[in-house]
């Protein structure tokens, strides 16, 4: 595959973000300097996009315009002629002494213009459109290259978007896009080369390209994103404790083991999944997302998480600390449980794993055995599916604080519902389990039911996840 | 695990990618399982400087530079070995079953041709139709086969290779091996053929069985052959039904029984004994070996090599998941486009010859006379109190200004006044970067002013919004203050106000700046440290003070109230740019004006007062003389005799108290008394304390505050002390109103 090569430039005001953006086109936060100062950036900087691992785009982050009023009257001041093209001026600039001195900075961003297909002009669209920045254009107009305003910051409250629609499209800048560094949002982006492209047709494929492995990557991001939930979704129905039946102190301390763990298996998969859209910390805002601090505000055991995400509660009467668990007491060797044990044990049997086997054996053996129940895993399942959600609309302009809840989203409960139905199978397999203690590492990688099942899920929670 | 057991054969001729993959998949899994992660660094290097290699072949080289990768690769190599073994463990044992079946079919001497040819064939048919069936008829379901009827055999793989790992204790490497070996034969279609070409395999070895013990079997026993039927009198459909089932080895070359032997295996004599010649028995016997050959072991023969094609196919296509949670996490990492290409211009050798901040000292300010101060709003929305500012009245208004026009107009109308405003306000919205524009444009509104410049920075809108990074404010604000230095802007001249939301404070503090009507909390201070001077110089006086002493002490006092920027104002109107120190008569007159403007703040009833009215005039000249020598530092080396200042001091004085009788201070001279010094610094401090206040509001203050006054000062301390509370009480009192 060969893709002409694509050269774009960042120019703009300085501190409109510049490196940022290139950072959020790289994928790459450590691309740069970035400070809130001024003046962060000082010499060209180029990097390269890869489609498919061929480099499809040279991007060139250059330093910011700071002085563009003074640079104008300055080319102005130049002109011999009404005839005299801007093209012209900035080329007589450029060899002029003044590029090296008092307007170096703005001579590096021209230089790099002029060597470019096309410039992004970064604007930071909580700023208003001062004369500085129709000054700045109309330099970088002289320069004769097509030239794509993309409003920065849009996701702020204080964005004035349309007021500099409007503005730039006064200085006949129409393709405009708006492109929030901070709050990275696959749509805007699309956009955003959509709108190079309709300015750069020579490079159709090149741009089409691009766009088509970005959607890519998001694909696989939500691919994964189900993954990270299937496999903690599986280790949590899967997990097990078993304890004396009679032993009461030892109940209770196998209850809190439980709960901490499954609690913390949640807190992993939250941690995982925020990596996995590159999150970070210092970008989080409490409008973001429905966490608290990074975790889950509410305890997953508690009886108001399940009123919460509207769950049908399995026990009903069940409050305490057995609030989410379940538990299978023994009579005489059969358990309650007995129905879907026996039903599943048929089956489990005649496999190869025979580890309900020594599941039925421990029963008959007087003691009983703890687990999550249902609601739990639906609670699990209602949360991450909650969290993906916001993390792949983050920046979307409509997103309202998922705090404080309204009610209950039946569609999301009844996705969990179905989600965590999918793990009935896994309810009797603790070896499967990757918290369990007794787990075999080669029976957990090697099973191919377990496989199966955490494919299966992860590709229904990818559609759920997509739409 | 199961395609493992294809995987001898398949290594040796398919492409190496699939090997490449194998070990990426089995990095992948070692790294998963282990608790700390790798260090990778040189790895990703590595696969970074890849050229136009996708995601998966830097992944893949990644794993290969791992340090890890040996162990891995020796793994995978014991992996293959013990897969190697065990297979070859299940092909024996499917050829002795084998070799058990056709064992026990052939149990007695006397054998049914029909219970023979089902014992043989019969299982093993039904079960290639179920494999027919489901892989072909209802191959949508493909995928689930491994567990479905047809994996049974699978899962015995499966459990077979579990028992192995857990019984030979292999290591984390040799797990994650076994895995990634299971992984690549099981996903997608290589599943549903790896178990496919194991299933052949294994009846292929248990026909092999079986056609093995029936030589045997053949060669070593003499075997009768015989059917019969209790229904069906004639023969035909018998031997119909014999002689179809010959036909493909007969045409195959076995010999197989002609319909007169057929017949003749039914014949039974008296004793109940087949009656069967040596031709015959052979015949059934090459036809069952040779329905073995046809039946049995042909069709696995084909299927396991078509298996076998089929799975190495499939196998080839597999590709790594590159949706896993771990791939997709390497892959910013290893497809960093981060090949950065530091371009430094040919020009970045040349420093910005930046212009630093002790420009505007250098060049010779124009002197004019000073003005109300000026303020400008650069590149500002206009504040929410609207602009001009309210309460603003007393300043010279720039306007709101962007723009190239706006900024030569404004640094037209500073330059062209007659005078400099006595200080201008820049305000510029904190929220915006400070870039060397706006430096720019400060430094030239400086130079053309030839004032002092405050820079009051705005953040109304920004500290307005819900959730504002009140760090990055802050780095803002650090910014202007770093240009304001730049500048030549003091950091005490920079000043955060909030415009858009007048508060009662904001309203004081701009006040302050401006109109100065509110500046008590700030100059308390300086009261206070104005009295302690007072109370410090005047200990060390003796009972008869020098003009000279005065005048230097009302000069501190003044200094005092520099913070509150007091200029003077009302003095400063007074001094004129005329105020000659050589001119006697015109220092007089100057002087005199000067007393006279202090004692006319005098209220009435200390007017009256001599003492104080003395006081008020020796305040107001002596004032105006410290002023005049601080504002034009120049003046003072020309300046004359000490005594010929002080005696026109003495004579503007005297010319102002002369009208009273009790004058106390004496014509001409330029000593005066410690109590007159005291009193007329006291004054002077207390009026500088209350300027910004009406005249009116100054009277009230100077009445409330010295009234009763009038009797001789006997400890200056405990004077002192209770005039500045008496102050601080009428300025309340006046703040309130």
């Amino acid at each position: 595959m060969t893709l002409p090569l694509l050269k774009m430039a960042i120019v703009g005001h300085t501190n409109a973000g510049k490196t940022s953006l290139l950072r959020t086109l790289l994928r790459d936060v450590n691309f740069g300097e970035i400070s809130a100062s001024p003046g962060t950036t000082t010499e060209v900087t180029g990097c390269k996009l890869l489609v498919d691992g061929i480099k499809a785009v040279q991007l060139y982050d250059t330093p910011g315009l700071e002085d563009s009023i003074s640079l104008l009257e300055h080319l102005e001041s130049k002109r011999t002629s009404h005839q005299t093209d801007g093209h012209k001026l900035v080329k007589d600039f450029l060899s002029s002494e003044d590029a090296a001195g008092r307007f170096n900075q703005e001579a590096k961003a021209l230089r790099e213009v002029l060597k470019v297909d096309v410039a992004l002009y970064v604007v930071d669209a909580r700023e208003r459109m001062l004369a500085k920045y129709r000054d700045e254009l109309r330099i970088l107009g002289y320069c004769a290259k097509p030239i794509v305003p993309v409003l920065n910051f849009t996701a702020s409250e204080t964005a004035i978007t349309a007021e500099w629609r409007e503005q730039l499209a006064k200085v006949n800048m129409h393709a405009v896009a708006e492109f929030d560094t901070v709050v990275l949002e696959s749509e805007g982006e699309r956009r955003l080369f959509e709108k190079i492209r309709s300015l750069l047709d020579s490079h159709r494929n090149t741009i089409d390209a691009l766009v088509k492995d970005r959607q890519h990557e998001r694909a696989s991001i939500i691919r994964s994103s189900a993954h990270t939930i299937a496999n903690m979704l599986l280790d949590a129905a899967s997990y097990s404790i078993v304890t004396e039946a009679e032993n009461k102190s030892q109940t209770d301390e196998a209850i809190d083991k439980l709960k901490n763990d499954i609690r913390e298996r949640e807190q992993q998969c939250v941690a995982a999944l925020l990596d996995l859209h590159r999150f970070k910390n210092d970008d989080y805002t409490a409008r973001d997302l429905p966490l608290d601090d990074g975790s889950w505000g509410e305890d997953l055991f508690s009886p108001e998480a399940i009123k919460d995400y509207g769950i049908k509660g399995g026990g009903g009467a069940v409050a305490g600390a057995m609030v989410g668990l379940t538990v299978d007491v023994m009579f005489g060797g059969i358990s309650l449980g007995a129905a879907t044990v026996i039903g599943a044990a048929v089956g489990a049997l005649v496999g190869a794993s025979g580890t309900l086997g020594k599941e039925l054996l421990r029963k008959f053996q007087g003691k009983k055995c703890l687990r999550c129940d249902d609601s739990t895993l639906q609670i699990l399942a209602a949360r991450e599916i909650e969290l993906v959600r916001a993390l792949l609309h983050r920046g979307h302009a409509d997103i309202k604080p998922v705090q404080p809840r309204t009610g209950a989203n039946q569609q999301l409960a009844n996705e969990a519902q179905e989600i965590a139905k999918l793990f009935s199978k896994a309810r009797n397999r603790p070896t499967w389990c990757r918290i369990n203690p007794d787990h075999n590492k080669e029976t957990v990688i090697m099973d191919v039911a377990r496989d199966r099942l955490l494919e299966n899920t992860a590709t229904r929670l990818t559609e759920i996840l997509t739409d | 695990m199961t395609a493992s057991l294809a995987q001898p054969k398949l290594q040796d001729r398919a492409s190496a990618r699939t090997s490449d993959r194998l070990l990426a998949e089995s990095v992948r899994l070692y790294e998963s399982a282990s608790t700390e992660p790798l260090d990778d660094k040189d790895a990703v290097d590595a696969a970074i400087a890849l050229e136009d290699a996708d995601f998966e072949s830097r992944i893949i080289a990644r794993a290969e530079s791992l340090s890890v990768s040996e162990s891995i690769r020796n793994a995978l190599a014991k992996s293959k070995r013990i897969i190697f073994l065990t297979l070859c463990a299940l092909v024996l044992i499917a050829v002795i079953a084998g070799g058990v079946a056709a064992n026990a079919a052939l149990m007695e001497n006397t054998a049914n041709v029909f219970a023979l040819i089902a014992g043989l064939l019969g299982i093993q048919t039904l079960l290639l139709f179920v494999w027919l069936v489901l892989n072909i008829l209802v191959s949508g379901l493909s995928s689930r086969t491994i567990s479905g009827g047809g994996g049974l055999l699978g899962r015995v793989a499966v459990f077979c290779s579990q028992k192995v790992i857990s019984i030979l204790h292999l290591d984390a490497f040799c797990v994650a091996a076994f895995a990634a070996r299971f992984r690549v034969a099981t996903t997608g279609k290589s599943g549903r053929w790896t178990v496919a070409t194991l299933t052949h395999c294994l009846w292929l070895a248990i026909n092999l069985g079986i056609l093995a013990q029936l030589a045997i079997l053949f060669i070593g026993e003499g075997y009768q052959f015989r059917w019969d039927s209790t229904w069906l009198s004639s023969n035909d459909t018998y031997r119909g039904l014999i002689t179809s089932l010959a036909a493909i080895p007969e045409w195959a070359g076995f010999t197989v029984p002609t319909a007169e032997q057929i017949d003749a295996s039914r014949v039974i004599d008296a004793a109940g004994n087949i009656v069967q010649d040596a031709k015959t028995r052979e015949a059934w016997s090459w036809l069952f070996f040779g329905s073995v050959v046809i039946y049995g072991l042909m069709p696995r023969t084909l299927l396991f090599v078509i298996s076998i094609l089929f799975q190495r196919c499939a196998v080839s296509k597999y590709r790594l998941d590159l949706d896993l949670p771990e791939y997709v996490k390497l892959r910013t990492r290893l497809l960093n486009q981060a090949e950065i290409t530091e371009l430094h211009d040919s020009t970045s050798a040349v420093k910005t010859h930046e212009e630093t901040g002790t420009e505007g000292k250098s060049e010779i300010a124009r002197i004019r006379p000073v003005g109300k101060p000026a303020i400008v709003g650069l590149e500002i929305t206009e504040p929410e109190c609207g602009w001009p500012l309210p309460f603003t009245n007393l300043v010279i208004d720039l306007g709101l200004i962007d723009g190239r026009d706006d900024e030569h107009r404004v640094i037209a109308e500073l330059s062209s006044s007659d005078t400099s405003p006595e200080r201008l306000l820049v305000v510029c919205e904190c929220s915006t970067t400070p870039d060397r524009g706006v430096k720019r444009i400060i430094r030239e509104f400086k130079a053309a002013a030839s004032s002092d410049v405050s820079l009051v920075l705005t953040a109304g809108r920004a500290k307005a919004t819900e959730g504002a990074d009140a760090k990055a404010l802050a780095q803002r604000l650090e910014d202007w203050k770093t240009l304001a230095v730049s500048v030549g802007i003091d950091q005490e001249d920079v000043i955060e106000l909030d415009l858009d939301h007048l508060t009662a404070q904001t309203r004081s503090q701009l006040n302050a700046l401006v109109n100065r009507e509110d500046s008590l909390k700030e100059s308390s201070g300086a009261l206070d440290k104005a009295f302690r001077l007072i109370d410090k110089h005047t200990k060390a006086w003796r009972n008869s003070v020098s003009m000279r002493e005065q005048v230097e002490l009302q000069q501190q006092v003044g200094n005092c109230f520099k913070h509150s920027r007091s200029g003077l104002r009302d003095l400063t109107g007074i001094i004129s740019a005329k105020f000659d120190f050589n001119d006697p008569a015109a220092l007089t007159i100057n002087l005199k004006s000067a007393a006279a403007r202090f004692t006319d703040i005098l209220p009435p009833a200390l007017r009256m007062n001599p003492k104080w009215l003395a006081a008020g005039a020796l305040a107001g000249a002596a004032g105006c003389t410290a002023a005049a020598i601080a504002l034009f530092p120049a003046a003072i080396a020309a300046l004359p005799a000490w005594s010929l200042i002080g005696a026109s001091i003495g004579a503007a004085v005297s010319s102002l108290t002369s009208t009273t009788k009790n004058a106390e201070v004496e014509t001409g001279t330029d000593t005066i008394s410690l109590d007159d010094a005291i009193r007329a610094a006291v004054i002077y401090a207390v009026v500088l304390e209350t300027q910004l206040l009406s005249e009116a509001a100054i009277s009230r203050v100077l009445e409330s505050t010295f009234k009763d006054e009038d009797s001789p000062i006997d400890n200056i301390s405990t004077w002192l002390k209770e005039i500045k509370h008496k102050v601080e009480l009428a300025i309340v009192e006046e703040m309130k109103k």
